[in-house]
């Protein structure tokens, strides 16, 4: 066997850490290995041609690449071994920088640790088979979940391409939130116009097929070959869909949640989002006093709720300026820790709102206390480190966004995963914002955590882009990690077949053995480790090779 | 590895899933949290796929712990991959109770955005057997 | 479906940041032809100069490398660096541009980069290197920064003896084991014809010089903040080490602003970003340098993305004093710079020493996409920024032109990404038409 192993310094990230020259040495003269080389970056052109030219010169069948996590670049170093004429299968790759080098800080006991995980890295491929990235036939056609403005301009977009789109809503009406809001901003429009005009082009489409007041009730199959079942008002229906992208928005703050805020007791005391309906049932006086809080709901660790919402601020500020529009010689005071109109025209909105009599006073507000004459502010001015107390008539809550209600619910059915807030966690905070580890299921808008109505469109689309991406080919490729029987050496037992969740192990009456369905198997390796005769084994992770890793662990070097 | 340095500096051997904790043990190196070098990590597919044998070859190999991270129960990739480990895991630290070794092994779950949560279980552990040893030798 | 169609359509791409790389592989991937152009000598825009990002602080160039090197090896995408539109004009729906190719001086096929020619060359060490904002010197013939794609030399017209006053040994050539340098290589104008253009020409950041009162230029240890990225990254001027002129500082202080929400520099507008690129400098100090002081002023601190409220405040746990409040001046003290704040939580004037400053400017739209606007009819706000409506958020004023990116306003990268992946979808759309 001729081994190539390639050592990555990652600029410091793990030169620093670890003596790769020692790393170096010591695997130059261990047994098969071929090349030991050590680069500044793997990942750059001149790294990765170092990788592929010396796969192909000398003829390696293994290659060792020491370097970032197994995640990051999979693909490209995959390819490049491939270039080289190797089976991407027989590439091993081992995470020194995530879990040695930026774990530790001595050089030292560092660079023991990189030798033995590359040693397991060497010990365990030994045992890897060349496998085949199976060609699958995919689905052409998508489920969006949610019809709000993400969900919406997704399956615009999809529609538009002429993949067949299906488009799941629980609620009776389609638009979401933007359906509720009278005048978005910064456009001024109408958000119940703006989401008549994208349905009335996707109920135009015969490729488009809405369900409202519609719940998934259950999910399953793999990338390309999905398959849902709704509950629709109809009665139930299958979908089959080749991809999926998640749009279930967010839930508005509930204040009830902050008594202290006296929400729910006082009809002067009410949210931005009911504020929407105008201020002409509050029965307001002449010149209205009237508190606007920012973050209710929002950065307050006591509450669970640490991050921004990244839109009240300026639905504080809208707030501020319809009170001041309908009623010149209102009092408008906003409470707020720091103004966040970042979004483009912000500042100058905030500015205007300024010009506009708004004053703004930074200030932690502790309680709000209804009192006849109208309700009572307390908190801290934290600007002049003195105590507030004022009367309004009115206190307007600018609420945050909360992760959808039904979060846990879709992500269990999904097999997706939530963040430490409960929104969807993402596959990459920055270049892959709206992926989940599963491939062809995407998170678009308010669901992975709190946008505004631009954003929320951008995600919908860009999510919609990489779908169809994946799917206008008609075909895709999926990893060949799957269970294998040994007929000679399966009992017939069927422990497997009880303990497979995918049930894609099927029992053979003829020949008294079980054999694998592997478009069904989900590569998991329970049937592996249940069977009593070690007779079924995980392609890619068997015993032999997780044996002989935790050997190398613990060999002495 | 001479048996007096070992007991300073406790080797373990975990195996974690690639879904879950091995994503949570890759953030918590991107997060750059520290732990101690002794504790190394075995990629698996599932918690699941994790033979007891595997367990039982560390510690004979001279692990002075072996763990089994995966994702939350009802969580698992896999869906319910997580709750087979659990059963095998508990039998298998009931069998070494007999030599009081069932402290050297743990199961826990860590998502994959748990990153500290996987540093303190790890960190935990590691102590736990640190003194443990140390007790030992005096004894 | 998508194959089918659009593998005939070609879309051009101008600006190869993290905008234009994600709108051109989206498009690629739907199976459209693209050329992207590139004005400078590599891709990657701003955001390969920095060091690490926020509010994750991985680190810059491992998650764009990939993604610079997929553009580079995507049958689909045709690259050309050194390369901006000279004219366009309206052809149907599509458009027909001239595109100027400025000389590389160097054979791309033959090039192996190793950089032999550069340790040859006369004016080695002699030249300011722009992508370290001048922080370092280079030679005539060179490589931007180590993961550049392509990974190929150039030579620098401008510095170069033998272009500029075609006098020189040229020793280069003679280090060339290739024989990749070719003097002889001219500028090259390309007409070609595209059924939709995206704008991804990205940024520039206001002048500090600008701010007499902040020294900037004149005073040593003031910097900005682009400049102190490159200082914390591996490959910038001083290999990663927090050393500034043979020392490293020990009290560091950062303001924010700069340039932006001030309407004497002629921007009222929020530049977005810089809030954060502070907070993660603080960071990335506190990591750095354990005994350091660290003091930011602010106005806001606008931590409004996923996970930076908890940066931010991290940031503050790790021992940074937030000051609310802009200096008013920076002066030269004896024992280092003076900060002159007025400090708006207690009142008081405070008067801080600092070893380092570091200016957050602001965000600008880049000089050069006026004309490129006035080329192609598109209309941009008062700042200079492409102007775009809120639902449709990369479209322009130009039917079959989008923007993506910073072009369009300030963005940080999650935002920059969203807004490539919109605008290809738009530009699918508007393809898919004919
Ligand atoms: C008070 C307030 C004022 C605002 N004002 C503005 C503004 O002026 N300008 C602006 O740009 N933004 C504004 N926003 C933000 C804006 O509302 C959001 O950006 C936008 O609604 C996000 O769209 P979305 O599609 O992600 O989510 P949503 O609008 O929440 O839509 C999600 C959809 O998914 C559906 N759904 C949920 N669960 C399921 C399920 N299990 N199955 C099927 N369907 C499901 C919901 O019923 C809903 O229709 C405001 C927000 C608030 C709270
Ligand atoms: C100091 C600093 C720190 C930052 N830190 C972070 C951070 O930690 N996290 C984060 O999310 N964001 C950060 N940002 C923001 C980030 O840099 C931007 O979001 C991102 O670079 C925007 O990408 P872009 O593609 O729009 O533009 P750019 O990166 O500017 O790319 C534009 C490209 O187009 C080219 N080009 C321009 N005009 C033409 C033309 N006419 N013809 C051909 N090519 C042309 C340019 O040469 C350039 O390569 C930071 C910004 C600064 C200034
Ligand atoms: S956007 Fe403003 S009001 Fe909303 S949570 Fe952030 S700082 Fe508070
Ligand atoms: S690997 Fe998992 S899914 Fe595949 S057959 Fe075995 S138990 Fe079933
Ligand atoms: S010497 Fe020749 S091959 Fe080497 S970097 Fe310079 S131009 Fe390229
Ligand atoms: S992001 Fe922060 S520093 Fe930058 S302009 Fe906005 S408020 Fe100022």
């Amino acid at each position: 066997m001729k081994i190539g192993i390639f050592l990555c310094h990652c600029g410091h990230n793990i030169k620093h850490t670890v003596d790769v020259a020692r790393v170096k040495e010591y695997f130059q003269k261990f047994l098969n290995v071929a090349v030991a080389e050590d680069y500044p970056f793997l990942c750059s052109e001149p790294g990765q041609e170092l990788i592929r030219s010396r796969t192909e010169a000398e003829g390696l069948d293994r290659v060792i690449i020491a370097a970032c996590a197994p995640t990051l670049h999979q693909d490209m170093f995959k390819d490049l071994v491939k270039k080289g004429g190797l089976n991407p299968f027989l590439l091993r790759r081992v995470s020194v920088r995530e879990h040695c080098s930026w774990v530790g800080d001595d050089i030292g006991k560092n660079t023991d640790k990189a030798i033995r995980l590359i040693k397991a890295g060497v010990y365990g491929s030994s045992h890897y088979i060349p496998l085949e990235e199976k060609q699958v036939d995919v689905t052409q056609s998508a489920m969006v979940i949610g019809g709000g403005v993400s969900g919406l301009s997704a399956a615009l977009f999809l529609s538009n391409q002429g993949m067949h789109v299906y488009l799941v809503e629980k609620e009776a009406e389609l638009g979401g939130h933007v359906r509720k809001l009278r005048n978005v901003w910064p456009s001024g429009k109408d958000g119940s116009e703006l989401i008549d005009e994208m349905v009335e082009t996707l109920r135009d489409r015969e490729n488009v097929e809405i369900f409202t007041s519609t719940r998934m009730v259950s999910f399953g199959g793999s990338f390309g070959n999905y398959e849902a079942t709704l509950e629709t008002p109809a009665g139930e229906s299958t979908v089959k869909a080749g991809g999926v992208i998640v749009a279930i928005g967010f839930a508005p703050f509930d204040p009830i949640s902050k008594p202290e805020l006296g929400y729910g007791k006082d009809k002067r005391i009410v949210t931005t989002l009911e504020l929407e309906n105008g201020l002409d049932e509050l029965g307001l006086p002449a010149n209205p006093r009237v508190a606007v809080l920012h973050c209710v709901g929002s950065r307050d660790e006591q509450i669970g709720k640490p991050y921004c919402s990244r839109v009240c601020c300026i639905n504080a500020l809208r707030a501020g300026q319809t009170v001041k529009e309908k009623f010149e010689h209102s009092y408008v005071e906003s409470f707020y820790m720091d103004v966040r109109a970042h979004p483009k025209g912000g500042e100058e909105f905030y500015e205007d709102t300024q010009e506009k009599g708004v004053l703004f006073t930074r200030g932690n507000v502790g309680e709000i206390i209804p009192t006849p004459a109208g309700v009572l502010v307390r908190g801290e001015d934290t600007l002049f480190g003195e105590l507030l107390e004022r009367e309004f008539d009115l206190a307007v809550l600018s609420i945050g966004m909360s992760p959808p209600k039904d979060n846990q619910y879709i992500a269990s059915l999904l097999k997706i995963t939530l963040d430490k807030d409960k929104f969807f966690l993402e596959a990459h905070p920055k270049l892959r914002p709206y992926d989940t580890a599963l491939k062809g299921i995407f998170i678009a808008g308010t669901c992975s955590g709190p946008k505004d109505m631009e954003e929320s469109i951008n995600h919908g689309r860009a999510s919609a882009v990489k779908l169809f991406g994946l799917l206008n080919l008609g075909y895709a490729f999926v990893e060949p990690f799957v269970a294998m029987v040994d007929p000679k050496r399966c009992s017939g037992c069927r422990a497997c077949e009880q303990a497979c969740v995918a049930k894609a192990i099927k029992f053979d009456d003829g020949e008294r053995i079980v054999r694998v369905e592997e478009a069904a198997c989900m590569g998991c390796g329970l049937c592996n480790s249940t069977c009593p005769s070690s007779a079924i084994g995980l392609k890619g992770h068997a015993d032999s090779s997780i044996n002989d890793e935790v050997g190398a662990i613990l060999e002495a070097i | 590895m001479a048996e007096e340095a070992k007991k300073d500096i406790p080797e373990i051997v975990g195996f974690a899933c690639s879904f879950c904790s091995f994503k949570a043990s890759e953030m918590a190196g991107s997060l750059r949290m520290k732990y101690p070098e002794g504790i190394k990590i075995v990629q698996v597919p599932c918690s699941s796929r994790v033979d007891p044998a595997f367990v039982i070859k560390a510690l004979f190999e001279g692990a002075d712990g072996a763990f089994v991270a995966g994702c939350h129960p009802g969580d698992c990739h896999f869906i319910k991959g997580n709750y087979y480990t659990r059963r095998k895991i508990a039998a298998l630290k009931e069998m070494f109770k007999a030599f009081s070794m069932d402290k050297k092994i743990k199961l826990f779950w860590v998502s994959a955005s748990e990153a500290r949560r996987f540093v303190e279980k790890v960190e935990h552990m590691y102590k736990e057997i640190k003194e443990g040893n140390n007790e030992g030798k005096k004894g | 479906m998508g194959e089918r169609y659009l593998q005939e359509k070609h879309v051009l791409v101008v600006g190869g940041g993290i905008g234009g790389i994600t709108a051109a592989l989206e498009l690629a991937s739907c199976g459209v032809r693209v050329t992207m152009l590139e004005g400078g000598p590599s891709i990657g825009g701003r955001m390969i100069q920095l060091d690490k990002t926020f509010p994750t602080l991985d680190c810059s160039s491992c998650t764009l490398t990939p993604k610079m090197v997929e553009v580079a090896l995507h049958p689909r995408i045709e690259l050309m660096t050194l390369a901006k539109p000279m004219g366009i004009e309206r052809n149907g729906k599509g458009f027909s541009v001239s595109i100027q190719k400025r000389p590389r001086f160097v054979d791309m096929k033959k090039c192996t980069a190793c950089g032999a020619c550069s340790g040859a060359c006369v004016m080695k060490g002699r030249l300011s290197d722009e992508f370290n904002l001048r922080l370092s010197k280079r030679a005539a013939i060179y490589i931007p920064f180590p993961q550049a794609v392509p990974q190929k030399y150039l030579v620098d017209g401008d510095g170069c003896l033998f272009v500029s006053r075609g006098k020189c040994k040229k020793a280069c050539v003679e280090a060339c084991e290739t024989r990749a340098i070719n003097f002889d290589e001219k500028e090259e104008i390309i007409e070609s014809y595209y059924d939709a253009i995206v704008l991804a020409p990205g940024f520039d950041l206001y002048d500090a010089t600008e701010k007499r009162e902040y020294g900037y230029g004149s005073l040593e240890g003031v910097m900005t903040g682009i400049e102190f990225e490159r200082i914390c990254s591996v490959t910038g001027p001083t290999g990663g080490e927090m050393v500034i002129n043979g020392k490293t500082p020990k009290r560091f202080y950062f303001i924010q602003c700069v340039g932006s929400r001030d309407r004497q520099t002629g921007a009222r507008f929020c530049s977005r970003v810089c809030c954060m690129y502070t907070a993660k400098h603080a960071t990335i100090v506190r990591d750095r340098v354990k005994d350091a002081e660290i003091y930011v002023s602010y106005i806001d601190v606008r931590a409004y993305g996923k996970n930076y409220e908890e940066f931010y405040k991290s940031t503050q746990e790790g021992g940074t004093y937030y000051i609310r409040g802009i200096p008013g001046d920076i002066t030269q003290g004896e024992k280092g710079l003076l900060v002159r704040v007025e400090d708006m939580l207690s009142g008081e004037l405070r008067e801080i020493e600092a070893d380092l400053v570091v200016l957050a400017t602001g965000v600008r739209p880049r000089k050069d996409t006026a004309e490129l606007c006035n080329l192609l009819k598109v209309d941009r706000d008062e700042y200079g920024f492409i102007r775009t409506d809120s639902i449709a958020p990369s479209r322009t004023s130009t039917k079959g032109v989008f923007v993506c990116g910073m072009a369009s306003g300030p963005k940080d990268v999650p935002d920059t990404v969203a807004s490539g992946g919109e605008a290809a979808s738009r530009c699918l759309e508007y393809i898919g038409e004919q």
